[in-house]
């Protein structure tokens, strides 16, 4: 045979066979295979024989072939480890205390926040074709060349998008939300819905329980309803009975005809619906939506198959510019994916940068950090026990014990204590689940004996385990017997050197962590409490705008008189978030290229005062000239824009009013301190109206009686609702607010863990020095010298960890802080402080030990010898 | 020895008695397939020759290395009294139990 027809059989399996096949068998085994092979080849070719080869390896891969090291933990050796483990857990109770106690810290940290990014990751994820669900984005450049990402479109973009671009196959275009008012028997009962295209339940295959959506598509007037909201007007029995074709009376009289009865659309979800009027309805209300240039509602599309995100976006991108008849505007489409709607929500320049799923990664790192924390606790402390068991493993050593077995041993007590760590914190988790459901806003249930969560727990605790134990486990089986019988450790630099770098290594985890959630904090202080340019103490919001215009006047005019009520002001959106924008406002000298998007604010004339906004030049509203209703007043940011204090004065036109700027209103915050403040113009326009009342002091109860009362008289059918602008100005960073408070407990607990690690290596160090110390106390030696002997190593380690964690944290917090176009400056106190709270800490471990052993009667410690 | 057998078992016990060449993992495998048409694996035909000369009924010795076996040795079996007793008694047993057995018209 030619070296060149030599087809040899798999190099890697015969490697894998030789690494697990014993020696006495090999011969056989690996001639039998050869041989086989070699003829398998020249009958049935290669491609044949190399697979039968690997076949038969993995075939031979069982016990009786396996090497006699391999399986070198018979039962008896095992049961002879668990013994000794259990006995030194016994004999060491303080040392196996604080091991568990740390690690069931690191593991119930992550256990919650494992929980959290689950939930978390668990939104959107609902419909069967979900990788296919896109929501359309706009992108809107500015000509200073600052991209606005909308959420919204066009309604003549939705015939268009579904039948010219083979890209989509279905799409649908739905509101932002409206409700439905029931009157069953006296009582009022109000469903949330969405006025959307019938299409929605083909893109999210939503399916029904009773009837379809065909009747949609040809009957404005018609109307699909939930299974749950079935129940609560038709009563649990609902099923027995077909609803289709029944009518349904809204409290007005309008009436409705049942399409269908759809399943629930899960609570894990950004779109979320009890009934479903078609769109077509909608538009015959309000006409005027039916226009190009009014980017009013979402969007989304199930893009056809073959297509990806990609593909499909870059056949619809410029649908807009394509078909869009009386302008020519650049307005390219984006499609996000519907998964990502939940944790990718910010838009900036056009690009996808982040959103929740920031939080989702900055908790995560931290339950890493915390879980390699309490590891790191773990082989420090082990390593430090060495010497108290160095005689152990000489002696095992001479009595012939190998280094793969004592290393087995030291790795099985590290999966016990991982084993008896981590059912404490089950139990902990189990116990304090409702609390973390109430500070997280969740609702997360655990299935204990769920299989894949036991599954993932084993895996978990080996892995913890393996890590933990492999240092010490190889530390200990490499010891010298003759010198560890002696149980002298004191000479190995390495160790300890190691043990320090640990220590170290812990501390700039933990004073980073310090720094992190101390700025957190101060950060979102400032955000909640930061002057905003408006008052917004004690303002009540009620929305009023299913009042006709002659209720709301006289609703409105008793106001001034009812109890607890100091002023009040009707205006058409919540002023400190403020969401519509136009680029249409125009003034003489406008810079023709200048294209701006301008935020709209509506008021009566008492909003300023009320809402003690400053005027900075010009004047405020007056109710009793009626030329104001054409004036305007502008923010500086406007202002500035119009050409300064030039600006009072000049003629100001959008949406065909023509006007005059009145005013100018000192800047105050229309949107989240994300963003900076942006162009703001108000006029008198009250609209439909939000209804802002401000209490007297203290008297906020008596105001919302007041309210309740007024609101009973004129619309009994309606829940009465209002809101305080200060919480919801709060509840607009409450996933910040979480953030915040869960660092403060992960440092908590950071802080926690890194104290035992030092708590137990000092008293093992301290241990040591027994006889010395008490030499230096017969000779002569102050406490306080004493107590520099033993602290003096440790501070040194505290205050290098953080001159190591202070540009880290640095690093770190510049760039959280970078998010804020409003935000506090990373100051020296903040670094003062966690430099403080660590050195005390530090000092309070080590004082707690040294002084009980500077004490300590030296005759007590030299009298053993 | 009251050792029980399977009915590969016994097949391969056979086989080794009967070859005339050496009989090891591949050559027993390779007159297995020839005998009975049925295809069968080396860790198979391993696993069974183990068993058999741990129950006593094979003993075996090392034996010479070829170029296509990559100079591994072999493990080469022989039969043992006992194993020939035991597929001997096999048979007598079913020879009796055939002699009592009815005509049976196959066609």
């Amino acid at each position: 045979m030619k070296p060149s027809d030599h087809i040899s059989p798999p190099n890697w399996a015969n490697r894998f066979l030789e690494w697990y096949c014993h020696e006495d068998l090999l011969d056989e085994i690996q001639g039998d295979l050869f041989e086989q092979f070699h003829k398998n080849q020249l009958t049935k070719g290669k491609h044949v024989a190399r697979r039968r080869f690997i076949l038969d390896v993995f075939r031979f891969f069982r016990p009786s072939s396996l090497k006699k090291t391999q399986i070198h933990m018979n039962t008896q050796i095992i049961s002879n480890y668990l013994k000794v483990a259990f006995r030194v857990f016994k004999k060491e109770k303080g040392y196996t205390f604080t091991n568990i106690l740390g690690l069931a810290l690191g593991i119930t940290c992550s256990l919650f926040i494992y929980l959290w990014i689950q939930d978390e990751l668990s939104y959107n994820q609902w419909p069967d074709d979900k990788d296919k669900i896109h929501n359309v984005l706009v992108n809107m450049e500015e000509s200073s060349g600052i991209i606005h990402t909308w959420s919204t479109t066009p309604q003549p973009l939705h015939p268009i998008l579904q039948e010219k671009y083979p890209a989509i196959e279905k799409a649908t275009m739905m509101n932002w939300g409206t409700n439905f008012i029931l009157k069953k028997g006296e009582e009022f009962l109000t469903i949330n819905g969405r006025y959307a295209t019938p299409e929605v339940f083909d893109v999210f295959s939503i399916p029904f329980m009773q009837g379809g959506h065909q009747m949609m598509f040809e009957n404005p007037e018609s109307i699909a309803i939930s299974a749950s909201s079935a129940e609560k007007y038709y009563g649990p029995e609902w099923q027995s009975e077909n609803l289709t074709g029944k009518h349904i009376t809204d409290k007005d009289g309008k009436s409705f005809i049942i399409a269908g009865v759809f399943k629930d659309i899960p609570k894990h979800s950004t779109v979320r619906f009890e009934f479903i009027i078609p769109f077509d309805y909608m538009l015959s209300k309000q006409p005027w939506n039916k226009h190009w240039g009014n980017f009013n509602h979402s969007m989304y599309v199930k893009i056809a198959d073959g297509y990806t995100t990609l593909t499909a976006q870059e056949n619809i991108q410029n649908a807009i510019s394509e078909n869009r008849p009386d302008v020519e505007m650049t307005a390219p489409l984006v499609l996000q994916p519907f998964s990502d709607l939940y944790l990718f929500t910010k838009y900036e320049n056009g690009q996808q940068s982040g959103g929740r799923i920031d939080y989702v990664k900055i908790l995560g790192i931290s339950a890493i950090l915390i879980l390699v924390l309490a590891s790191v606790n773990f082989i420090n402390l082990t390593t430090a026990r060495s010497s108290k068991r160095s005689k152990e493993t000489g002696i095992r050593k001479v009595l012939g014990a190998q280094r793969q077995s004592l290393r087995s041993q030291y790795l099985i007590e590290a999966m016990l204590i991982t084993l008896a760590a981590f059912i404490v914190s089950g139990i902990a988790v189990a116990l304090l689940l409702p609390t973390f459901n109430q500070l997280a806003n969740k609702s997360i249930g655990i299935e204990f004996f769920d299989f894949q969560f036991i599954l993932t727990c084993l895996i978990f605790i080996f892995v913890l385990g393996v890590i933990s134990g492999l240092y010490p486990a190889f530390y200990m089986a490499a010891l010298n017997p003759i010198i560890s019988m002696k149980g002298i450790i004191k000479s190995d630099h390495s160790n300890r050197l190691f043990r320090k770098g640990l220590v170290i290594f812990q501390f700039v985890i933990t004073i980073t962590m310090i720094i992190g959630s101390v700025t957190i904090y101060e950060q979102i202080d400032y955000v909640l409490y930061k002057n905003l340019g408006l008052d917004r103490d004690n303002v009540l919001k009620s929305s009023i705008w299913h009042l006709s215009d002659t209720q709301r006047k006289t609703y409105v005019s008793r106001l001034s008189n009812m109890p607890g009520i100091a002023s009040y002001s009707v205006v058409n959106q919540d002023p400190t978030d403020i969401a519509n924008s136009t680029s249409d406002p125009s003034w003489p000298d406008k810079d023709p290229m200048m294209d701006v998007y301008f935020h709209i604010l509506g008021v009566d004339p008492h909003f300023n005062e009320m809402m003690n906004i400053e005027i900075v030049a010009g004047r405020d509203f007056d109710m009793n000239l009626s030329t104001d209703s054409t004036g305007y007043i502008i923010n500086e940011v406007t202002a500035s824009l119009m050409g300064g204090d030039e600006a009072l004065g000049k003629e100001l036109t959008f949406w065909d009013n023509p006007g005059k700027v009145i005013g100018i209103a000192k800047n105050f915050h229309i949107a989240s301190l994300h963003t900076p403040i942006e162009p703001m113009i108000m006029r008198i326009d009250p609209g439909p109206g939000l209804l802002l009342v401000k209490t007297k002091p203290g008297e906020a109860q008596a105001a919302i009686k007041s309210l309740e009362q007024l609101h009973n008289e004129y619309s009994p059918e309606r829940v009465f609702g209002y809101s305080f602008m200060d919480d919801d100005y709060q509840d607009r960073y409450q996933s910040e607010m979480l953030v915040s408070e869960l660092m403060l407990y992960f440092t908590v607990v950071a802080i926690i863990i890194s104290c035992l690690g030092l708590l137990s290596l000092i008293s093992f160090s301290t241990q040591l020095k027994t006889k010395e110390i008490g030499i230096r106390k017969v000779l002569g030696a102050s406490i306080t010298s004493i107590l520099s002997l033993v602290g003096k190593e440790y501070l040194v380690l505290i205050i290098l960890s953080f001159i190591i964690a202070s540009p880290i944290a640095i690093y770190i917090m510049n760039d959280w802080l970078s998010q804020y176009a409003y935000s506090i400056d990373l100051n020296i106190w903040l670094f003062v402080i966690a430099a403080g709270a660590a050195l005390s800490i530090t000092l309070l471990t080590i004082a707690n030990h040294a002084i009980r052993s500077a004490t300590q009667n030296p005759v007590d410690s030299l009298r053993t010898e | 020895m009251n050792e029980s057998i399977g009915s590969l078992e016994e097949t391969i016990l056979l086989i080794v008695l009967v070859m005339q060449e050496e009989a090891y993992g591949v050559s027993v495998g390779e007159e297995y397939q020839k005998r009975t048409g049925k295809s069968i694996s080396i860790p198979a035909i391993h696993t069974v020759l183990k068993r058999l000369e741990k129950k006593g009924f094979l003993t075996s010795f090392m034996g010479g290395a070829t170029a296509e076996r990559g100079g591994r040795k072999k493990r080469l079996f022989e039969i043992t009294r006992s194993g020939y007793k035991i597929i001997a008694e096999l048979r007598d047993t079913r020879n009796d139990l055939w002699k009592l057995a009815p005509q049976f018209n196959m066609a």
